[in-house]
C-alpha cells in the first residue's frame, strides 16, 4: 500500500491518502473520500532523480510520492513502462554516448556544416544589400580607427592604374580602391564585403614596388570573389550565437576569445583561396606569380615573423609561398 | 531528559535587545539554516537547540509578546524563565516534524486559531545531484544537436522540470507545465526578431533607429509576457501562480526609473531595484492569495551602501590617477597610457566581480525577507562571501572543463539558494484557493503560453 499527498488542484490543501492498482483503476483512498479513475486517465510524470513522483489526475488533481520502492510497484501493477528518453537518461553508457555525440556533432559541425553552409549562403546575399553593408562598415572604420591617406595623388593614380589595366575583367568581382592610412593597424589590406579595398599606407611604404602592391590587390579581390568576408560574418555570428548559448551567461569576454580562436581557422582557409586567386590572375595577366611571392615575404619580415599558427590569422608564409609556387610558376621579373 | 541550559531569546539568535524585526527574521533564518547545515551533514545540534531558537523567535517576531518579554526581562525575575521554559515544551512536540521532514505534516489551517501565534519553519531542501543532472543534460544537449536545435524545447522543460520538482519545501515539491512546443514557437519568433534587429543594425542608421526604438517599447512586453508563462506554468501543491502585471506598469519601470537609473549614473539604482522587486513581488499570486512586498527604498540604500560608496570612489581615483600623471610630466604620459587600459580592465573585473554578485546577493535578501504570502514570510541569508565563492568556482570550473561543468553548477546554485532560504509558517499556504484564471482548460489564451523568453529580473 503506497501513502501519498493528494492536493485536489483547487486548494493548497494537503490530503493524506493510500494509492493502489485494481481492476485497471487507480484507487485513491482518503480519510473523508474515495477516488477510481480509469489507468487510461492518469498521467505519471517521468521520474527525475530523488524528486518526488508525481501522478497527475485528469481534473487536476495530482498525487505526490516519496515512496520510490512502492511507487515502482504501483507502476509495475499498472503496466505503465518508462519513456525511452527517461531510459537513455538512467545509464551513464548512454550519458556516455550522448557526450560522444556532442563532441562528434561540434566538431563537425564546425570543421564541415558550418563552412559549407556559409560557403554557399555567402553569394545568395544580394548585392545590394551586401554594399550597404560594405558602405556602412566603412564609415564606422573611418570613424574610428582610419584617416584619410598622405600618399601623394601620383603614386595613388599609378597604383589604380596598373590595378584597372590588369585586374579588372569581366567575370570578375566589381571592386573599388580607398587609400587609407591608419596608426592603429600594420601594413594590410582589407576587402569589404560589396567590393570595397581598402589599401593603407604602411603596405605600399612597405612594399614599394606597385608590382608587389598589384600582386595584394589580386589577392584581396580573390577575397571579394569568393565572398570571404560574408563568409565569414555569418560564420561568426553562428559560432558566437553557439558558444554564448553554450557558456551561458559566464562571461562575454570568454566567449569573445574563444570565438576570435575559432574563427582564425577559417581565416586560414580564406588566404589559401584568396592566394590561389590571385596566383592564377597573375599569370594570365602579369608576368608570374613573383610580385605576390616578395609581397608575402616582405609582410612577414615586417611582423617579424612571430604568432604561433593556431593564433596567427595569416598561416605559415613558407607554406603559403610553396603553394603559390605550385598553381603558377613566379617567371616574371619584378620591376624595379 | 537533559537540563536544557535556559537562555536569553536574543542571546539565542545571537542578537542585542535593541534589534530591529527585520534583524530578528535574518537570525532567525541564520540560526536555522546552521540548524539544517548540521542535520544534513549528519551531525545534529541537540533538538533543545533547535527548540530553544524557535520559542525565540516566536516571541520577537510578534510585537506584543516581545513588548512582553522585554518587560518581563528588565528586573530578571524568574517570571522570564518560566515563560521560556513553557514554551520550549510546547515546541518540541511540533520539532519532530520538522526535523526529520515527516512526509505528512499535521494539518493545520489557517483556521486554527493557534496557528496565527505558532510561527513553525519549513526547512526549503533542494534534492538535485549534479551527477544525476548531468546526465539528464547530457542526453538533452545529445539530442538537440541530432534535432539541429528543435528538441532544445523539449530539454528546457526537462531542465525546468528537475529543478523545480527537486525543490522542496515543506514536502512538498514545486512543478512546472510548460508547453514544449509553445516554447519551441517563442524561441523561433525570437530568433527572427533577433535576426532582424542584427540585420536593421547593418542595412541603416535610421532603420536601426526605429529598430532600437520598437525593441525599447517591446521590451517591457515581452518582460510581461515571460513573467505570465513562468508564472501561470509554475504549481505547489496543485495551485497554480500567476502574474498579473501590467504591460504599462512595466514601460513606466523601465523607461522611468531605468531611464533615471542611467541619467543619474547609477544613483538612483537601489530605488530601481525596490520598484523591479515591488513589481515582480506585488503582482504574483499563489492560487488566489496575493504577495506583498514591504520593503522601502531607504532599505536597498542601506543594504547597497557599500557598492554605491565604491561605484562614486571609482572617478575620484580615476582623477587622482590623472592629476598624478599630468604632474609627472611626459614621464606621466608614458604612465597613462600604460594606466587607463589597466584602470579599465580593473573596473570591468570589479563591476563583474564584485558589484553585481554583491547587489544580487542583497537584492534577493531583501526580496525574500520582506515578502509576505498571506500569513507566510520567508528568511533569506544569502551572504556576498559565500555566493562569490561559489560563483567564481562554479566560472572557474565551466571554463576549465570547457563547458561540461555546467549541470554542477546549475546543482550547486540551486543547493546554495535552497540551503539559504527557510519558509516561515508554511501551514498557512494551505489556505490558498485556485483562482478562476489559473484553470488550464477555461482560458487557452496560446498567446500567453507562445512568449516564453527567459527574461529575469
Amino acid at each position: 500500500m503506497l501513502t501519498a499527498h493528494y492536493y485536489d488542484g483547487r486548494s493548497a490543501q494537503r490530503n493524506p491518502v493510500r494509492l493502489y492498482v485494481r481492476d485497471g483503476a487507480l484507487q485513491v483512498e482518503g480519510e473523508s473520500f474515495n477516488r477510481n479513475i480509469p489507468l487510461g486517465d492518469i498521467v505519471v510524470d517521468e521520474p527525475l532523480g530523488n524528486a518526488p513522483r508525481c501522478i497527475t489526475l485528469p481534473d487536476g488533481a495530482r498525487c505526490e510520492v516519496d515512496d520510490h520502492e512502492g511507487m515502482k510497484q504501483l507502476l509495475a501493477d499498472a503496466k505503465i513502462g518508462e519513456t525511452l528518453v527517461v531510459r537513455l537518461q538512467k545509464r551513464w553508457q548512454w550519458a556516455l554516448a550522448a557526450f560522444c555525440i556532442i563532441v562528434t556533432g561540434a566538431v563537425s559541425g564546425y570543421f564541415w556544416g558550418l563552412p559549407a553552409v556559409a560557403k554557399a549562403l555567402a553569394p545568395q546575399i544580394p548585392q545590394a544589400a551586401s554594399a550597404r553593408l560594405s558602405a556602412a562598415v566603412l564609415a564606422r572604420l573611418d570613424t574610428q580607427i582610419l584617416q584619410p591617406s598622405r600618399l601623394p595623388p601620383a603614386r595613388q593614380q599609378a597604383i589604380l592604374r596598373l590595378a584597372e589595366t590588369t585586374l579588372r575583367e569581366p567575370g570578375m568581382p566589381v571592386w573599388r580602391i580607398h587609400f587609407r592610412s591608419s596608426t592603429k593597424l600594420g601594413p594590410n589590406a582589407l576587402a569589404l564585403p560589396g567590393g570595397d579595398l581598402i589599401i593603407l599606407d604602411k603596405l605600399v611604404t612597405l612594399l614599394e614596388s606597385e608590382d608587389r602592391i598589384n600582386a595584394v590587390v589580386a589577392h584581396e579581390i580573390g577575397h571579394l570573389a569568393h565572398h570571404h568576408s560574408m563568409q565569414q560574418m555569418i560564420q561568426g555570428a553562428v559560432v558566437s550565437l553557439v558558444l554564448a548559448t553554450w557558456f551561458g551567461d559566464i562571461s562575454s569576454a570568454a566567449v569573445a576569445i574563444s570565438g576570435q580562436l575559432l574563427q582564425s581557422g577559417y581565416s586560414r582557409d580564406a588566404e589559401r583561396e584568396a592566394d590561389r586567386f590571385a596566383a592564377r590572375q597573375l599569370l594570365r595577366c602579369c608576368a608570374g606569380s613573383q610580385p605576390l611571392i616578395e609581397a608575402l615575404e616582405r609582410l612577414e619580415k615586417s611582423e617579424g615573423g612571430s604568432g604561433s599558427a593556431l593564433l596567427s590569422s595569416h598561416p605559415e608564409t613558407v607554406e603559403r609561398i610553396a603553394a603559390i609556387r605550385a598553381w603558377a610558376p613566379p617567371a616574371g621579373i619584378a620591376r624595379p | 531528559m537533559s537540563a536544557t541550559p535556559i537562555t536569553c531569546h536574543y542571546t539565542a539568535l545571537g542578537l542585542r535587545p535593541e534589534a530591529t524585526a527585520e534583524e530578528i527574521a535574518s537570525a532567525y533564518g541564520r540560526a536555522m539554516s546552521r540548524f539544517k547545515r548540521r542535520l544534513s551533514a549528519g551531525d545534529p545540534l541537540p533538538a533543545e537547540h533547535l527548540d530553544t531558537i524557535r520559542a525565540a523567535y516566536r516571541t520577537l517576531s510578534v510585537a506584543s509578546a516581545r513588548a512582553a518579554y522585554d518587560e518581563a526581562r528588565r528586573p530578571a525575575t524568574p517570571l522570564g524563565a518560566a515563560t521560556e521554559a513553557t514554551a520550549t515544551t510546547a515546541a518540541s512536540a511540533a520539532a519532530p516534524s520538522m526535523a526529520t521532514g515527516a512526509p505528512i505534516a499535521p494539518a493545520k489551517g489557517a483556521n486554527d486559531p493557534a496557528s496565527e501565534f505558532d510561527t513553525s519553519a519549513a526547512s526549503v531542501e533542494f534534492r538535485g545531484e549534479g551527477r544525476e543532472y548531468l546526465r539528464i543534460w547530457l542526453v538533452n544537449v545529445a539530442l538537440s544537436v541530432v534535432t539541429l536545435g528543435i528538441y532544445s524545447a523539449w530539454a528546457k522543460v526537462r531542465r525546468e522540470k528537475y529543478f523545480h520538482r527537486n525543490f522542496i519545501v515543506d514536502a512538498a515539491a514545486f512543478d512546472y507545465h510548460g508547453d514544449p512546443r509553445a516554447i519551441l514557437v517563442g524561441r523561433i519568433l525570437l530568433v527572427v526578431l533577433l535576426g532582424l534587429m542584427s540585420l536593421a543594425e547593418n542595412i541603416d542608421p535610421t532603420v536601426h533607429l526605429i529598430a532600437s526604438v520598437a525593441a525599447m517599447f517591446a521590451f517591457p512586453w515581452l518582460l510581461v509576457r515571460s513573467m505570465q508563462f513562468r508564472a501561470r506554468n509554475t504549481s505547489y501543491r496543485g495551485i497554480r501562480f500567476a502574474f498579473v502585471g501590467t504591460y504599462r506598469e512595466a514601460l513606466v519601470l523601465y523607461l522611468v526609473h531605468g531611464g533615471l537609473t542611467t541619467i543619474t549614473f547609477g544613483l538612483y539604482l537601489p530605488a530601481f531595484l525596490q520598484k523591479q522587486k515591488a513589481f515582480l513581488a506585488n503582482r504574483l499570486r499563489f492560487g488566489d492569495s496575493p504577495c506583498t512586498f514591504e520593503a522601502g527604498v531607504a532599505a536597498f540604500y542601506r543594504g547597497l551602501k557599500v557598492p554605491l560608496v565604491l561605484w562614486l570612489l571609482l572617478p575620484v581615483a580615476v582623477l587622482v590617477l590623472v592629476g598624478a600623471a599630468s604632474a609627472l610630466g611626459p614621464a606621466g604620459g608614458i604612465l597613462l597610457i600604460v594606466l587607463i587600459p589597466l584602470s579599465i580592465l580593473l573596473v570591468v573585473l570589479l563591476l563583474s566581480l564584485l558589484l553585481i554578485p554583491y547587489i544580487r546577493v542583497v537584492g534577493t535578501n531583501l526580496l525574500w525577507n520582506h515578502t509576505r504570502l498571506g500569513e507566510t514570510r520567508f528568511a533569506s541569508t544569502q551572504t556576498v562571501r559565500s555566493y562569490l565563492n561559489l560563483v567564481v568556482a562554479n566560472w572557474l570550473l565551466v571554463l576549465l572543463t570547457l563547458g561540461f561543468y555546467w549541470p554542477f553548477a546549475q546543482v550547486r546554485l540551486a543547493q546554495y539558494r535552497a540551503r539559504n532560504l527557510s519558509v516561515i509558517n508554511p501551514e498557512a499556504l494551505a489556505s490558498a484557493v485556485a483562482a478562476q484564471q489559473a484553470v488550464p482548460a477555461a482560458l487557452g489564451d496560446e498567446a500567453i503560453d507562445a512568449f516564453d523568453f527567459d527574461i529575469a529580473l
